[in-house]
């Protein structure tokens, strides 16, 4: 902190030490002397807690706001990977044809979206550890068949040559799947 | 087991794996099947030990090549024999091993 801080928060409270040491100059207060110094400090303490308890609160849901924030944040980047391979298929469809480095970009995108899930789980698994084993399971499935979907049939043979409309219609069938339960996903972690 | 032999997968055979059958194009799971897997496999479970297969620095490993290759020796061995002799790591991605076990165990994918 600052000389400039420290004056700033130091003279107000300066201020009012002045203005309740002048008050009580004019009109002393009458102690009780006869008041127990436990019931003091109870008094104290629970007028300390009542003053940290929204501090904190606020703190907890301020830091899970930030928390979620960054799990979404790593979703919105795996809807995107995915977008990307939908994207390539959509133009090589349009092209007429679809070439070795548009597989290889299908196949490093896969990778990432791996990579993504990965990251979202390590992020999960220090926020959420409970909900970790259910929303990861069936996120990892989702993404596996999307993935067998995508290169478990003719699409890595160096004779497929071409994204037909019907391809791509499949296609679009399983991405929406993916896409959806993504986007359900984002929802859920919202109400943690 | 101990481990007594290794594939790396991108040095042994291709960092850039391809499709399921030799007749869709280079570097198939077949072909790493019948050159590569499958004997360091057979000489595994006779020798009684674990054969170690390291699947970084590669462009990843498309589904049609991991069911031409892990998928067909499963079929032929039996996922359990394969999982008591195999041994996968992946450093890179993780995920990769999960999806090359789950196609050990179930290679004609009615589980999905």
């Amino acid at each position: 902190m600052n000389l400039k801080r420290i004056l700033i928060f130091s003279a107000p409270a300066l201020f009012l030490g002045v203005v309740v040491g002048y008050l009580c100059a004019l009109w002393p207060l009458e102690i009780d002397t006869e008041v127990n110094i436990l019931d003091l400090l109870d008094l104290l303490f629970t007028i300390g807690i009542a003053l940290m308890i929204p501090v904190f609160v606020n703190r907890l849901l301020e830091n899970r706001k930030v928390i979620k924030t960054i799990l979404v944040d790593e979703l919105k980047a795996l809807l995107s990977t995915y977008q990307k391979i939908k994207n390539i298929l959509r133009d090589t469809q349009f092209k007429g044809e679809i070439t070795k480095l548009d597989k290889d970009h299908i196949q490093i995108c896969l990778e990432e979206a791996d990579l993504q899930i990965i990251a979202f789980e390590e992020q999960l698994t220090i926020a959420f550890p409970a909900k970790v084993l259910e929303i990861v399971k069936d996120l990892k499935l989702k993404s596996k068949i999307y993935y067998k979907f995508v290169t478990g049939g003719d699409l890595m043979s160096e004779h497929f040559l071409s994204v037909d409309s019907h391809f791509n219609f499949q296609h679009n069938v399983e991405y929406t799947k993916i896409d959806i339960s993504l986007k359900t996903l984002i929802q859920k972690l919202y109400n943690f | 087991m101990e481990i007594k032999d290794e594939i790396i997968i991108a040095k042994d055979f291709s960092d850039h794996v391809g499709a399921r059958y030799k007749r869709e194009g280079p570097f198939s799971g077949e072909l790493f099947l019948e050159t590569i897997l499958l004997p360091k496999f057979e000489k595994a479970v006779q020798g009684g030990y674990v054969l170690f297969v390291d699947l970084d620095k590669g462009f990843g490993y498309p589904s049609s090549f991991v069911s031409g290759s892990f998928g067909k020796l499963s079929l032929e061995k039996g996922a359990d024999l394969i999982l008591k002799h195999i041994k996968l790591k992946s450093d890179d991605n993780p995920l990769r091993i999960d999806k090359i076990i789950d196609e050990i165990k179930d290679p004609t994918g009615v589980d999905l």
